[in-house]
């Protein structure tokens, strides 16, 4: 298998948005990738526009939103494919975590995952101050 | 009871699962769909979009025809039904007992043709679907325009609906 890489998929331009926020803190290039589901595309559409990127080449994480977002419902069956690993709730922390993986450390991407996770979970605290 | 026909070629997903099913207290979602009914990977995909805490049945359309009494009896009951299009709408919709208006949360066409008529972004109809949006508005029911509760509705007009 070739690099690692990850597509964020979400509707409307949220996840351009969060790779302009992430390029501040990390470097995304040639790893963050962004895909926008627009008000007007069939199904058909959105996975052509999936089948675009997501290559047999590469390691390939979609990001999604929502579990039960368009964007997750399409991007499923991408999931089946060995190269594909599909990831619904992502959050800042969790992109954070994944670029530095992929881009600075040898890190298999199972465990690159997990970390991710993690880290997306110890992102989410209620901070006490009274 | 049934509390929400829509029309969405999306079937099921967040838009509908978040905003729909809270709006009208939705307990159950029924999709009525031939090809979804037959196709399990399609099911477990749109699995995906359901809500905790509310029942998700699919059906095809002569079950749904045949046994609507399921969903139209039991008072303390709030279902919403989804269809794709408006081939199968028509179908449907004058056996729905209290049914005055239709919500029409998506309709995209795969190729664009000039004779389309586009309604908004997400919105465009074959004249097929004119002519049959214009029979449901002579039956008097309405159709609505509103992919989410917090947009304004927007009610199809005759004079909007011209076949091409």
């Amino acid at each position: 298998m070739g690099k690692v890489k990850i597509l964020l998929i979400t509707h409307h331009e949220l996840s351009f948005a969060v790779k302009e926020y992430m390029s501040e803190f990390v470097d995304t290039r040639d790893v963050l990738y962004c895909l926008s589901i627009k008000d007007w595309q069939t199904k058909a559409q959105i996975k052509e526009s999936i089948m675009n990127v997501v290559d047999d080449i590469e390691e390939w994480i979609i990001l999604t939103d929502m579990k039960s977002s368009i964007a997750t419902i399409l991007s499923y069956e991408f999931a089946l494919k060995n190269n594909v690993t599909l990831i619904t709730g992502f959050n800042i922390p969790m992109i954070m975590e994944l670029v530095k993986q992929i881009k600075y450390n040898e890190t298999p991407i199972e465990e690159i995952i997990d970390k991710a996770i993690v880290s997306a979970k110890q992102g989410i605290e209620k901070i006490t101050v009274k | 009871m049934i509390r929400i026909v829509r029309v969405d070629d999306r079937l099921l997903h967040g838009t509908v699962a978040q905003s729909w099913v809270a709006y009208y207290h939705i307990d159950t979602i029924v999709v009525v769909n031939d090809a979804v009914y037959d196709d399990a990977f399609s099911r477990v995909t749109l699995n995906l979009a359901k809500p905790n805490d509310v029942i998700l049945n699919f059906m095809k359309l002569e079950d749904f025809i045949a046994e609507i009494s399921t969903y139209t009896n039991n008072p303390n009951s709030n279902s919403m039904v989804i269809i794709e299009n408006f081939r199968d709408l028509k179908e449907i919709y004058t056996i729905i007992p209290n049914l005055r208006s239709i919500n029409i949360g998506g309709q995209r066409l795969r190729y664009s043709s000039n004779e389309n008529l586009r309604i908004n972004s997400y919105i465009t109809l074959s004249n097929e679907d004119v002519i049959t949006c214009k029979e449901i508005l002579d039956k008097g029911y309405l159709l609505e325009v509103r992919q989410i509760p917090a947009d304004s509705s927007i009610y199809l007009e005759k004079d909007q609906l011209w076949e091409k």
